[in-house]
Formats: C-alpha cells, structure tokens, sequence
C-alpha cells in the first residue's frame, strides 16, 4: 500500500483519499513549506517519506478538520506554500515590508476608529434625533417650569405640593427655602405669579439627564401692581428623570 | 524523477540556515496580517458611522446649532466705524427672506448708525435646537444673545435678549434666514 499522505498545521499524519491527484512535486512542495514553518521539526523530506511509511496505521488523528477533509487542506497549502516559501527565502526584506505594511494598517485602523467616534459622537446626544424622547423631556419640563415659577397666595399649599412632584435633588432644597419666603409675603401682597413658557429647546439628553433652554415668562399680579408686570427670562434647565418622569434638578436665569 | 532526488534541497534549507530570520519573518507576516484585519474591522465600523441615519441627524443637529449661534453673534453686532464691513457680515450669515430684508434696507442702515454713533456688540450665551427637519433643510434655534449697547457717550447698556432664529440649509451651510425676538408677553 502506497497512498500518498498529507500533513495537518500540527505536524500530525492524515490519510489523503485516493480521489487526490498523486502528485509527488505538489506533495513535496507542500511539505516543505510547513517544514519552513514547523521550525520545531525541521526536516520535511524525511516527514514526507515518513509519511509514507506510517500511512500503514491510516486515521491516526480522525477528529482532526484536516483528518475529515484531508483533500481540502492538501490543495488549500498546495496553493499557500509557493508564494509563503518564496517570502521566506527573503526573510529580512519580508520582514521589513510586512512590519511597515503592518504599521500603516494599524496605524489606519486607529484613523479610522477616530474618524468614527467624531462621526458618531454628537449621536450620544440624543436631543431631537430621539424624538418621543425629546418630546417628552420638552412636555414635563414645560409642566414643571410652569408650576415651580408660579404660585398663588391663596392656594400656597396645593402649589407647594404639585411643585415638590417635579423638582429633585437641590433644586428641591432651594425651591423649599425660596418657598418659605414666599409663605411669609404673597398673603399679605396678594401675590399671584403666572409662569407661562413660551418657547422650549432641549440642547442635550443622554438617558436620564437632560439640559433645556426655556424661554418662560412670569407675570406677576399684587397690591402694588394690581394690573400686573411681567418679566421674561431665559432659563437653563438641568432636567433628571426620575421613576420614568423629567424634574428639574437645577435651572439658572442665564 | 524519484522523491528521494529531490529531498536533500529541502533538507538542507531549514537545516541550515539559522531558523531565527525566517521565525521573525513569519512574526512580522503575522502582525502585517492581523494590522490589514484590524484595519478592515475598523472600515466597517467607519462605513457604519459614515451612513448612519441618526449620526447624520446628531451632526446636522450640532451644526446648526453653532452656525445660529454664530449668526446670532454677527446680526447682532455692528459699529460705525465699519458699518460697511459689518454688514457685509451681516449678509454672509443670512439667506431667503432675512437676506432680502437685510439688502434692501442696507442704506437705511448705514445712515442710521453713522448719524447715531452708537455701536452694538452681541454676545451668545446658550443655544438649544428647537426643531430640524434635515429633509426640508430647516430648523429653528432658540440662541440666548447678550446684547451691549455703547452709545457715543455714557455707559454701555447690556440687554438679555432671547432670539429664535430660523435656519435654512445652503450650499455654504446654515444660514439665517429669519430671526425673531421673543419678547415678553408674546
């Protein structure tokens, strides 16, 4: 029994069926090739006629990819081993064109990368291109900012309450201490203040927070100015939502 | 033609010659190899972001909105020593109906402050997007200006204004091509 033989990467011996042309130089060529790469056993002719000789115990690595399609593999490095050997009988210039080939490729690849963060990052922004999201930032920012910056000496109570719903963190603290001032006066004045927005942009939202430019006014009605005055301002809203619903965390007249 | 005459060849090569160039070879055959794989992934991670339909919108988004706030800035400022070059500015910021505006009453303009001495220096504060619509190529910018005035004698007068400044898209990027002022009560 003489059938021809091929190796796997590992070194290990496969049977190659009969439908293989019995090409000795292909054969050869094939060996020497991973004889090159197999640094660890270098002496491919001597495998190749091993080969030969161990084919006699066929099957010796059957759950090998190579010892399930040995036909495959064989022509696949066939078609491999000319060009490798012929880069590795010129190692140094190899090596040198290979490393820069490397280095421009690497040194692409991070253009690249770069190149795509600053593409995609305006979209971790997602203020107007998330459109129900920024909808509902604009709504419940609009609600609030209408009942924090209004009041009406005789409903202080109820005013506080449905405020304390829409305001968090020390935003909440603020609104408290500014309220108590306004517990103190608004009776006395008979105070009614009506915040009424007039335009609402949301500049960012990235998941649960949220910064808003309200356009709001306030028209401010009392004993002293009993047809009432308004005034405009133009608030930065820090918005945060909290169990599903925007509040405002914090907001500066700028 | 024998295997055995042809095996001493390829038995001598490897033997032979030192293993270490041809092992460093292969390292930098490797490295150029996972280099162009890496390369490729991050081709694909570009030609994502480069056509993704939401990065686009984000973009446009940041665009206008620096390009209102800019225009907000220049249609706001104008001095009489340069009221000709001011406005020039003026004019390259605009577009549609607020360019057509800013033309025809240009003389009106520059005879006013040249006989009013007073010049204007406009500051933006803050900006926000209030709505884009990338198809039709318009959007409108709430942009939150600081305006001082100088008058040719006395003290400069600051006033907070908040604009809303209709954008519309041009072959040289966003343009003006409204501005109103929301005042208060309105």
């Amino acid at each position: 029994m003489n059938r021809p033989s091929g190796r796997t990467p590992s070194g290990q011996v496969v049977d190659k069926p009969d439908d293989v042309t019995d090409d000795v130089t292909d054969e050869e060529i094939v060996t020497q090739a991973w004889g090159i790469i197999d640094t660890d056993e270098p002496a491919t002719a001597t495998h190749a006629l091993d080969d030969r000789t161990t084919t006699a115990a066929p099957s010796t690595t059957p759950d090998t990819p190579a010892g399930v399609r040995p036909a495959r593999w064989t022509r696949m490095r066939s078609s491999l081993a000319g060009p490798l050997r012929a880069l590795l009988e010129r190692p140094v210039r190899t090596a040198a064109v290979a490393v820069v080939v490397g280095l421009l490729a690497v040194a692409g690849a991070v253009g690249m990368q770069v190149e795509a963060g600053s593409l995609t990052g305006p979209a971790s922004n997602t203020a107007l291109t998330d459109p129900q999201a920024t909808g509902q930032v604009i709504s419940e920012i609009n609600a609030a900012v209408q009942r924090t910056y209004g009041y009406s000496y005789d409903a202080l109570d109820a005013d506080e309450r449905a405020a304390q719903d829409v305001v968090t963190g020390t935003f909440a603290d603020r609104y408290r201490q500014e309220f108590a001032t306004v517990r103190n006066l608004a009776p006395q004045q008979r105070a009614v203040v009506t915040a009424t927005v007039l335009s609402s942009a949301v500049r960012e939202l990235d998941g649960d927070h949220a910064e808003v430019l309200v356009f709001v006014d306030q028209k401010i009605t009392n004993t002293q100015v009993p047809n009432g005055a308004g005034n405009g301002a133009r608030l930065v809203v820090t918005a945060q939502k909290v169990d599903g619903h925007w509040r405002i965390a914090d907001a500066s007249n700028q | 033609m024998t295997l055995t005459d042809e095996a001493p060849p390829t038995v001598a090569e490897p033997t032979t010659a030192s293993p270490w160039p041809r092992r460093i070879a292969g390292a930098a055959l490797v490295f150029a190899l996972c280099g162009i794989l890496c390369a490729a992934a991050f081709g694909t991670v570009l030609a994502l972001a480069a056509t993704s339909d939401q990065a686009s919108l984000a973009r446009a988004r940041d665009a206008v909105q620096q390009a209102a706030q800019d225009a907000a800035g220049v249609l706001n400022t104008l001095s009489p020593q340069d009221a000709d070059a001011g406005l020039d500015r003026w004019e390259q910021v605009a577009t549609g109906p607020l360019l057509a505006e800013l033309q025809r009453s240009r003389p009106a303009f520059v005879s006013t402050i040249k006989q009013a001495q007073r010049s204007t220096a406009a500051k933006p504060v803050y900006a926000a997007v209030e709505s884009l619509d990338p198809g039709a190529g318009t959007a409108s910018v709430l942009v939150s200006t600081d305006i001082t005035t100088t008058p040719r004698t006395g003290e400069p007068v600051t006033n907070r204004q908040r604009l809303e400044i209709v954008m519309t898209k041009t072959d040289q990027g966003w343009k003006a091509s409204g501005v109103r002022v929301v005042g208060v009560g309105q």
